[in-house]
C-alpha cells in the first residue's frame, strides 16, 4: 500500500457562526470573511507540512485545484506544486489535478505539467478530474451539457501533446490549434501516470479509467464505510472489462487522527473535524447537483438503485453532524495506531485500494498537531501496512527516475551543495 | 374538447429525426415549447387546434441528448427548426412560442423574418440586464424553483403540473426526461441567458405580442420591455394573477391573447 500526505488548504478561520450566517462555503461565499494575512501565514504553514510530509517517507504529496471555495485554497494547485517541487526530493507530486475543461487551450495543463516533471525530476502524477459543478459550472461558467465532452477531448489532447515527436493540428469541438507543441517534455516516458479523482458515481468515468489504464481516485469526505458500495461498482466494471483486479488501478481519499488511545483522539481531533463537517461542507444544495453534471446513464442508475451519492453531503448542509457519527461512520478514521492499523487494514481488504490519499490536516487543526499526526502516522501505522498488496506491480506510480534526473533542491542559491 | 392532437416522427435531411405534435384545422400554427416540454395533451394547444393547423416540434435534445453534438449554436437550432418546417413544408406561418420556445421563436423569427407573418412571444429568455437579474433557475433546487413559477402555487393547476412533471408511470423515467429538458435548455442558457438575440431583434419584421405573467418569479416582468424595445411595432400585455407559466396558470387568457392577436 502506498500513502500520500494530501492537503485541501483550508481557510482556518472561518467564524464559529458561519453556517447560520452563509448559505455556502462555496462559489458565493463572502469574500469579506476572507483576510489575507491570514492566506499569508496558513499558505506558508501548508507547505511546511507538506514538505515535513517528504521528510517522513510519504510516497506522495498531494494538492488539488478548488475555485471561490474557503475550504480549499488552491484555484492553482501547479503554483503549489512548483514551490513543492524546489524543496522536496524524495515523495511524488501528485497534483489531483488539473480540471482539463477549464484550461483555455488545454495545452496549458500539458505545459505547465511537463514543467512540473522537469522541474522535480520526473516525480509528477499527473490528475485530471472533471472538476465539481461549483468549480467547473458555477465558478468557472461551463455549461453542464458539453462539460465532459470538453474534458475529455481536452485530457486527450494533452495526452497526444505529450507522445508526440511532431507538431499536430488539432480541430476539436471544443478547442482548435493549427500547431500543438509543447515545451518543455515531460521526463517520465511516455507520459507521467494519469490518475483521475471522482466521486464514486460515475460508471462512465470508470469504464472510461479502465480503457485507458488511468488510476481511478475516489475522494470521497465520508469515510471508507461509505464508500464500499461505490467502490465494488467500480471494481465490477474493471471485472467486467477484463482487466486485471491490482489494488493499485484506485485509490482512496480517508481522514485519519493517530493520538494514544481512542478516547485522547477526541480530545485531540474533534475540534478540526467538526470544523471540517460543519463549516467547510455547508454546500448550499443549488450548487451541488446541476442537471447534465451526471450523465444520464448514472443519474438512472442513482435513481434506480436509491442510492444518493450527494446523501451524505446534503444531510451534512442540512444538520450539523456530531463527532460521535464522525467516528462510528470512520468519517475520520481515529484512535490509538493499534486502532488505525486495523481499521486501516479493513479499509484495504474493503475497499482493495492500493494508494491511500490521507487527510492528516483537516479543518481548523493547529500546525503543531498536523506535525503530530504526521510523524506518529509515519512511524506507527505505515510501516505496518506497507507490504499490504506488495505481491502487486504498481505502474500508476513514477517509476524511478531516469539516471542523471536530479530532484530538487541542487543546493544553495549560489547552486553549491547544501 | 376533444383531443385533436397527436405525434408523429419526421426524419430530417440532417439525419436527426424530429418529433412534431401536430392536429386540428385551420391556417398553420407553429408552436415553441417551454422547458417543460409539450405533448398532445396540452390545453393551451388543443384550445388553438380549434382555429389553427398545430405544428409543435420538439425541441432537439429532449428525446436524445446526443442531438445537442450537432447544436452547438443557436443559429444550428435555427436550422434544425428550418429543416423540420422544410419537411412539414411550411413556408409561411405565425409562431408563438413559450419561455425557452419564446427564445428560439424569436431567434427563428429573426433568421428568417419574410416567413413569420405574426409572432407571439410568452414570457421568453434569452435576454440579461445585469439591473434586473433573473433567477438562477440552473443553481436553485426543485423545490424552491417550483413556488417561483407561479403566481399561486397552491392553485389546482400547480398542483396538477407538478405531480404530472415527476409522477406518471415510471417516476425515474419522468424525472430523466426532465433532465434532458434542462440540460438542453441549460445549454443554450448558461451561465448566463444571453446569446446575443438583442443583437438581432431588429430583424424581426412581423407584428409581435409580447405576453407576460405580472407576477414571473423566473424572469421578471420588467424583461417585457427589452423584448419590446428592440422589435419595432411589438406590443406588450401583461397578465395579472400569472406567473411564468402562462398557458398553464391562465390557459383561457393566454389563448385569447394570442388568438386576437394572430387574427388582428
Amino acid at each position: 500500500m502506498k500513502f500520500h500526505w494530501f492537503h485541501l488548504m483550508p481557510y482556518p478561520d472561518l467564524p464559529d457562526d458561519f453556517r447560520e450566517k452563509n448559505r455556502s462555503v462555496w462559489v458565493d461565499v463572502d469574500p469579506k470573511l476572507y483576510d489575507p494575512m491570514v492566506g499569508n501565514q496558513a499558505y506558508n504553514d501548508y507547505l511546511d507540512q507538506l514538505e515535513y510530509a517528504d521528510q517522513l517517507g510519504y510516497d506522495g504529496i498531494c494538492v488539488n485545484e478548488h475555485h471561490q471555495n474557503a475550504y480549499g485554497l488552491m484555484p492553482s494547485p501547479n503554483i503549489m506544486a512548483a514551490a513543492l517541487a524546489r524543496r522536496t526530493s524524495q515523495s511524488k507530486i501528485v497534483v489531483m489535478g488539473n480540471s482539463v475543461a477549464l484550461y483555455n487551450p488545454p495545452t496549458r495543463v500539458a505545459e505547465e505539467f511537463a514543467m512540473l516533471d522537469c522541474l522535480s525530476g520526473g516525480r509528477l502524477i499527473a490528475g485530471f478530474p472533471v472538476g465539481t459543478p461549483m468549480d467547473t459550472v458555477f465558478s468557472y461558467g461551463q455549461t453542464p451539457a458539453t462539460l465532459r465532452d470538453k474534458y475529455r477531448e481536452g485530457v486527450e489532447l494533452v495526452m497526444r501533446s505529450w507522445q508526440a515527436d511532431e507538431p499536430f493540428a488539432f480541430n476539436g469541438e471544443f478547442t482548435q490549434l493549427r500547431y500543438v507543441n509543447v515545451w518543455p517534455r515531460p521526463v517520465q516516458k511516455p507520459h507521467p501516470p494519469v490518475w483521475i479523482p471522482g466521486g464514486g458515481a460515475s460508471v462512465d468515468t470508470w469504464r472510461w479509467c479502465v480503457e485507458n489504464d488511468y488510476l481511478y481516485a475516489y475522494l470521497s469526505y465520508f469515510g471508507y464505510e461509505s464508500g464500499r458500495h461505490s467502490m465494488q461498482s467500480y471494481w465490477d466494471v474493471v471485472e467486467e472489462m477484463g482487466a486485471d483486479m491490482n489494488p493499485h488501478r484506485a485509490g482512496f481519499l480517508q481522514f485519519v487522527g493517530v493520538a494514544d488511545s481512542d478516547a485522547h483522539a477526541e480530545e485531540l481531533y474533534k475540534e478540526p473535524a467538526l470544523y471540517f463537517y460543519n463549516r467547510c461542507l455547508h454546500w448550499y444544495p443549488g450548487f451541488t447537483n446541476v442537471p447534465g453534471y451526471m450523465s444520464i446513464e448514472s443519474m438512472r442508475r442513482g435513481l434506480r438503485s436509491q442510492v444518493q451519492t450527494a446523501g451524505a453531503i446534503s444531510k451534512t448542509t442540512s444538520s450539523e453532524t456530531t463527532w460521535k457519527e464522525i467516528v462510528d461512520k470512520a468519517y475520520v478514521v481515529c484512535g490509538s495506531p493499534q486502532t488505525v492499523v486495523d481499521r486501516l487494514m479493513d479499509l484495504g481488504d474493503a475497499l482493495r485500494v492500493g494508494h491511500l490519499m490521507l487527510l492528516l490536516h483537516f479543518g481548523n487543526m493547529s500546525k503543531e498537531l498536523a506535525y503530530e499526526n504526521t510523524s506518529r502516522f509515519a512511524t506507527e501505522v505505515m510501516p505496518k501496512l506497507r507490504d499490504k498488496f506488495s505481491q502487486w506491480d504498481d505502474p500508476w506510480y513514477p517509476a524511478d527516475p531516469p539516471a542523471g534526473a536530479e530532484p530538487a533542491p541542487l543546493g544553495d542559491a549560489r547552486g553549491m551543495a547544501v | 374538447m376533444s383531443n385533436t392532437l397527436h405525434c408523429e416522427n419526421y426524419d430530417l435531411p440532417s439525419g436527426l429525426t424530429s418529433e412534431v405534435i401536430l392536429g386540428g384545422s385551420g391556417p398553420p400554427l407553429v408552436y415553441l415549447h417551454s422547458a417543460n416540454g409539450v405533448s398532445p395533451a396540452d390545453p393551451f394547444l388543443q384550445a388553438l387546434s380549434e382555429h389553427y393547423s398545430i405544428y409543435a416540434p420538439v425541441a432537439p435534445g429532449y428525446n436524445d441528448l446526443d442531438e445537442l453534438h450537432q447544436m452547438r449554436t443557436v443559429h444550428d437550432v435555427v436550422l434544425h427548426y428550418d429543416d423540420v418546417f422544410q419537411v412539414l413544408e411550411l413556408d409561411s406561418f405565425v409562431m408563438a412560442g413559450q419561455s425557452f420556445g419564446g427564445m428560439f421563436a424569436a431567434e427563428f423569427a429573426a433568421h428568417y423574418p419574410k416567413r413569420i407573418s405574426k409572432l407571439a412571444l410568452l414570457a421568453p429568455v434569452g435576454m440579461w440586464d445585469d439591473n434586473i437579474p433573473a433567477v438562477d433557475m440552473f443553481a436553485t433546487p426543485p423545490l424552491e424553483l417550483d413556488p417561483l413559477l407561479w403566481a399561486d402555487p397552491t392553485s389546482e393547476v400547480a398542483n396538477a403540473a407538478r405531480e404530472a412533471m415527476l409522477g406518471g408511470d415510471d417516476p425515474v423515467e419522468s424525472t430523466i426526461s426532465l433532465m434532458r429538458g434542462l440540460i438542453t435548455v441549460g445549454k443554450f442558457l448558461m451561465p448566463i441567458p444571453d446569446r446575443g438575440l438583442h443583437r438581432r431583434l431588429y430583424r424581426i419584421s412581423a407584428p409581435t405580442l409580447v405576453l407576460w405573467g405580472e407576477q414571473d418569479g423566473l424572469v421578471p416582468v420588467a424583461y417585457a420591455d427589452l423584448f419590446t424595445r428592440g422589435i419595432a411595432g411589438s406590443k406588450k400585455s401583461v397578465l395579472p394573477d400569472c406567473g411564468h407559466l402562462i398557458t398553464l396558470e391562465r390557459t383561457e387568457e393566454a389563448m385569447s391573447q394570442v388568438m386576437r392577436h394572430f387574427s388582428a
